[in-house]
């Protein structure tokens, strides 16, 4: 651990030496802009909810004036150069009212500002022509936005919103399986997705075998996906960014939020700690499952005990304008028991972040994490004949992260991160009758994983902003450790001890990331980008549904990164004021080193693993349509994906080409709801995609005395089609003015018309007649109705 | 090995199912028919048979038929033996009674005459096995296992160092009739670290205690076989086991086709083994 940390010492001071040579030289040309000496002054400043005295990310400024603006940042954080002058300059942000101000600028200004949520019945918010088509000069292409709400909206598994589940209804999204908190984005593999709660890495985002994300809506702000487009500021997966945040807690007065529900309740409180300086956040849901488990009448279940329960934690504090502090936290944890056996599993993370606004050019974050995924299985009885089965992983990272608003049409990301993993694969024990431990214990695997970048929004004219980045990711396997040596057959003929803190493979890449968007019109826009990205971490998964026994491996001397380069292209167009969003894209992944699992490949407990790895390339692309619409009453879309994703692996279908198990050609999802009137509203959504790909038997034979299938190539034959209509009815409390209580009915309906969509196709020997083979479907949810009583305080 | 069952019986009681299982129609895509080979070369006193049937539809539901008529020789590096075939055209292929393979040297199978898919054209096909080694059992030992409601089948025996058969199969017989008399119901282990150790009554074997078909009786007597395998032969086992086991999604990979040893696209395996045998009586003590 000394050595670890010295190294880490050396790679911090390594990086703030650079940083501090990077924006020394920014700084010592401050005034510095294209007509000569010139001055600028700049206005910055949070912009907040004005109810809660929650960040705003991504809120809009535009100074009409020199026709530019620019976005608020992840904390809310905007800044802007301007001349000397007076200008008129508008804040807006999705559902909220703008707010437009006169200001003379004649020095540098902090201005803080307040935006108003809409109500309700405020469909159609008043704002200016640059608010209106945000999507169109949006410089990200390739991301969905969710807020708490919209996710709410949408009907889903047992009245619990679920923000995963309501990412896979947009386009270039697929859930992997039936119920599964896994997704895949672009046919790409779930594994690929890094998906970060207030910037710290949750490796196992499901719970119940996949069927409730670990996201607790009530307390999540705002969550990006990033599908082709991750910035640079990001890297290690080659799929996709999923960026969560957490709600910061209302610091203007108390308040609790909740629900009761048929499966699971939640209780979220918040409120100020010191008025507008410091506030707090609570969040916990737990279920109670297993109180219904008696009623299922499934005798081999009598005396289980299922549950979860997810808690969120976060206090942050305003030392003054320019430093603001955060520390939240995450801990969850599933628990499946019986009078045998017991097996739990959860995520812990925990993040300290501080803001520091250097000047009001330059906006720094400096986070901390320690993230830990962990696992447990055996027997309850730890005496005599018992089972004890274990595998973690911690992560701690250091990140920092800069932002500098150059001018108007400059702002440029930097900064630099640094992990390290400590993976227990694995370590199991039995005890005997005897009570003589007979033990597996799988070394462990330590890493590091550093990156720096840097990047730039670019205005070039009033139509074309380009975006450019660059970023340089490292990785490198560290002792202690067992090196495994591998022959040509996939057998170790060796193993070499590494002793702690010794270095012994390096990867490193460079990963660019470029994008470009010409404004058309101004209700049209045409984007295109390219992106490199490298991941180090896999999950040696051995189905398409996430288990959570599930190890992640590192990249190492027999593993190399896999490298993907996404090539995409897209074209915008709303309609009706903003009322109708369209827009197409395409894209094209190339992927190398790829990896796959050789037939019948063993991964619990092996610590050979890397021997049960084959390796080849991987490629996948397609079309996505999405049509969103608000219109008043309707509101909702509808989106379409059509995809192709193969793979050629060496030594897995005799080295031909097969389709990727994340290969579903057609995937349509349709989301509606409709305002009833002031107190209700009903919403539906209904999905179809094309059935998981599937290896089947085409013939069988006798052999050791029974008969054993013969099975097409791999995955292509398919399974049945998967669709399901969800509903959904909410009914107000009667809102009484100056009644702070505000509860709702929410009346849902899971799979509505009972679709039995198998989750797995087995095939079973007749009972009676031994040569007669019967196909046997099974599927997990019928119909599933909920009610959830949802308040606020 | 037993580790693996504990966690799969684990993980089979912990499983949340709320899941509903049914038959349906489903239409599958169909293949030309192979040829299948079965043979198992031992180092027992004995005729030694090889095999032959044809793959068939995979919902077709009669019996797979033997293949007649086809030319079987066996080789052993010194000699040519030529297979006689059974009555009754079941595609039975017998040595002579006195037969016996000997450890350590290497098997080639030929058949040839035969057409499976009725082209007009014969084919020929070929397989190769080396024999490995087997030492003896000292003794065996049956405990009852009450957390599991089996009895355990303990083998006591001394692999000498640098012994170089790293793969063992164990059948069970009781009462002189071949009770694993599926490649299903076998066992079959890696050793390749437990050489030049004593095995001291390792768990190989099991007798389930609700088996109603084949209850063990106090008196019987049970032998455990032990083999010496090829490693081919063990994953071929090990597939073969995978592949019949009922699929669990969270666990199972894609299905795949069990790793043959024989040329030409024929299914099934041609491996050569050394038995030797442990005996006891069973008490029936708990």
């Amino acid at each position: 651990m000394q050595d670890i940390k010295q190294l880490l010492k050396k790679i911090i001071r390594y990086t703030i030496l650079i940083f501090l040579v990077l924006f020394n030289s920014f700084t010592l040309y401050p005034r510095k802009i294209d007509e000569g000496a010139e001055i600028k002054y700049t206005i910055s400043g949070y912009i907040k909810d004005a109810e809660t005295g929650e960040n705003l990310t991504g809120a809009t400024v535009y100074v009409r004036e020199i026709k530019l603006g620019t976005t608020s940042n992840s904390y809310g954080f905007y800044s802007i150069s301007l001349k000397p002058g007076f200008y008129h300059i508008t804040y807006t942000f999705l559902g909220y009212v703008a707010k437009e101000i006169t200001i003379n600028i004649k020095e540098d200004v902090t201005l803080g500002i307040s935006l108003s949520p809409g109500t309700e019945e405020l469909h159609e918010v008043t704002v200016s022509s640059v608010k209106k088509n945000r999507n169109i000069i949006s410089t990200q292409m390739g991301t969905e936005r969710l807020l708490s709400k919209d996710i709410k909206k949408v009907p889903v598994l047992m009245g619990e919103a679920d923000l995963i589940k309501v990412l896979q209804l947009m386009p270039g999204v697929q859930a992997t399986s039936e119920g599964s908190s896994g997704f895949s984005v672009r046919g790409g593999n779930p594994d690929q997705n890094l998906i970060l709660l207030d910037e710290a890495t949750v490796y196992n985002a499901g719970h119940f075998l996949g069927f409730f994300s670990v996201f607790n809506n009530d307390a999540i702000k705002n969550v990006e996906l990033y599908k082709g487009d991750i910035p640079a500021s990001s890297g290690g997966r080659i799929s996709s960014l999923l960026d969560i945040r957490m709600k910061d807690g209302n610091n203007k007065r108390f308040s609790a939020t909740g629900g009761i529900g048929t499966i699971a309740s939640r209780l979220t409180l918040e409120g100020p700690i010191i008025k507008n300086r410091t506030s707090f956040i609570v969040s916990g849901r737990r279920t109670y499952l297993d109180m219904f488990i008696p009623l299922l009448g499934k005798k081999d279940m009598k005396g289980s005990r299922i549950y979860f329960y997810d808690l969120n934690a976060k206090v942050n504090h305003t030392f003054n304008e320019n430093n603001h502090v955060y520390i939240s936290g995450y801990f969850g944890r599933d628990v499946f028991k019986n009078e045998f056996s017991e097996m739990n599993f959860g995520n812990r993370t925990f993040t300290a972040r501080w803001n520091h606004v250097y000047n009001p050019k330059l906006f720094s974050n400096i986070t901390l994490i320690n993230s830990k995924y962990n696992y447990g299985l055996g027997t309850v009885d730890k005496g005599p004949n018992s089972f004890e089965w274990k595998s973690n992983l911690i992560d701690w990272s250091l990140k920092a992260d800069f932002n500098y608003y150059v001018n108007p049409s400059n702002t440029i990301n930097f900064g630099g991160q640094a992990t390290y993993h400590d993976i227990m694969p694995g370590s199991a024990y039995g005890k005997d009758e005897e009570e003589s431990t007979n033990e597996v214990i799988l070394p462990n695997t330590n890493s590091l994983e550093y990156a720096l970048y840097i990047s730039n929004i670019q205005k070039i004219t009033s139509r074309l902003t380009l975006k450019y980045g660059l970023r340089y990711s490292i990785f490198q396997n560290i002792g202690p450790g067992v090196l495994y040596h591998y022959d040509d057959n996939y057998e170790v003929d060796r193993e070499e001890d590494i002793p702690k803190g010794e270095i012994y493979n390096t990867y490193q890449g460079l990963e660019p990331r470029l994008g470009a968007i010409y404004v058309l019109t101004p209700t049209s826009s045409l984007k295109a980008g390219y992106s490199r990205t490298r991941q180090y971490l896999n999950m040696a998964s051995n189905s398409t549904s996430s288990s959570p026994l599930d190890i992640w491996f590192p990249s190492s001397p027999n593993v190399k990164p896999q490298i993907s380069d996404q090539y995409s292209m897209g074209f915008f167009k709303n309609f009706l004021s903003d009322k109708l969003e369209t827009s197409i894209e395409v894209f094209y992944k190339n992927m190398r080193n790829t990896i796959d699992f050789k037939d019948h490949a063993r991964l619990l407990l092996n610590e050979y693993l890397e021997g049960e790895l084959r390796f080849g390339k991987s490629w996948a692309y397609g079309v996505e349509l999405y049509v969103k619409f608000n219109m008043g009453d309707w509101n909702g879309w509808v989106g379409y994906t059509w995809l192709r994703a193969e793979r050629k692996i060496n030594e897995v279908n005799n080295g031909n080409t097969y389709r990727s198990p994340y290969d579903h050609t057609n995937d349509f999802s349709v989301v509606v709801n409709r305002q009833i009137n002031k107190r209700s509203f009903i919403a539906m959504n209904w999905i179809f995609y094309t059935g998981t790909p599937v290896t089947y038997p085409v013939g069988r034979y006798e052999s050791g005395g029974v008969v054993v299938p013969f099975y097409s190539q791999r995955n292509a034959e398919r399974m049945p089609a998967y669709n399901r209509l969800d509903l959904s009815y909410t009914l107000k409390g009667k809102n009484k003015k100056n009644r702070r209580w505000h509860g709702e009915w929410v009346f849902s309906v899971y799979n509505a018309y009972y679709r039995k969509n198998a989750w797995m196709i087995n095939f079973v020997q007749d009972e009676d007649n031994p040569y007669e083979m019967h196909a046997e479907m099974t599927y997990l949810f019928s119909i599933i109705p909920a009610i959830t009583y949802n308040f606020k305080y | 090995m037993k580790k693996t069952n504990y966690i799969l019986i684990i993980l089979l009681l912990t499983g949340v199912v709320w899941s509903c299982t049914e038959e349906i129609d489903l239409k599958l895509s169909g293949t030309e028919p192979r040829l299948v080979v079965e043979s198992i070369i031992t180092s027992d006193t004995m005729f030694q048979y090889v095999k032959l049937s044809r793959s068939g539809d995979f919902f077709a539901d009669e019996k797979l038929p033997g293949v007649p008529d086809a030319k079987v020789t066996l080789s052993d590096g010194v000699k040519v033996f030529d297979l006689k075939e059974t009555e009754g055209n079941n595609g039975y292929y017998i040595t002579s009674n006195d037969f016996y393979g000997v450890p350590g040297r290497t098997y080639t199978l030929n058949i040839e005459n035969v057409d499976i898919n009725n082209d007009g054209i014969k084919e020929s096909y070929k397989a190769e096995s080396y024999m490995a080694s087997v030492t003896d059992v000292d003794s065996i030992r049956i405990v009852y296992e009450e957390s599991l409601d089996l009895w355990k089948v303990l083998l006591y025996a001394y692999e000498p160092p640098g012994f170089n058969t790293n793969y063992y199969m164990f059948s069970l017989i009781v009462n002189d009739t071949l009770y694993t008399d599926q490649l299903t119901e076998v066992t079959a282990f890696d050793d390749r670290f437990i050489n030049g150790e004593y095995a001291n009554g390792v768990w190989v074997h099991s007798f389930y205690n609700d088996d109603e078909d084949y209850a063990l009786s106090v008196g019987d007597t049970v032998t455990l076989l032990m083999s010496g395998i090829t490693e081919d032969f063990y994953n071929y086992i090990i597939a073969l086991q995978d592949e019949t086991r009922e699929n669990i999604p969270l666990f199972s990979g894609p299905p795949a086709n069990l790793p043959g040893n024989i040329s030409n696209g024929a299914l099934g395996y041609f491996t050569a083994i050394s038995n030797s045998y442990g005996t006891t009586i069973f008490t029936g003590e708990k």
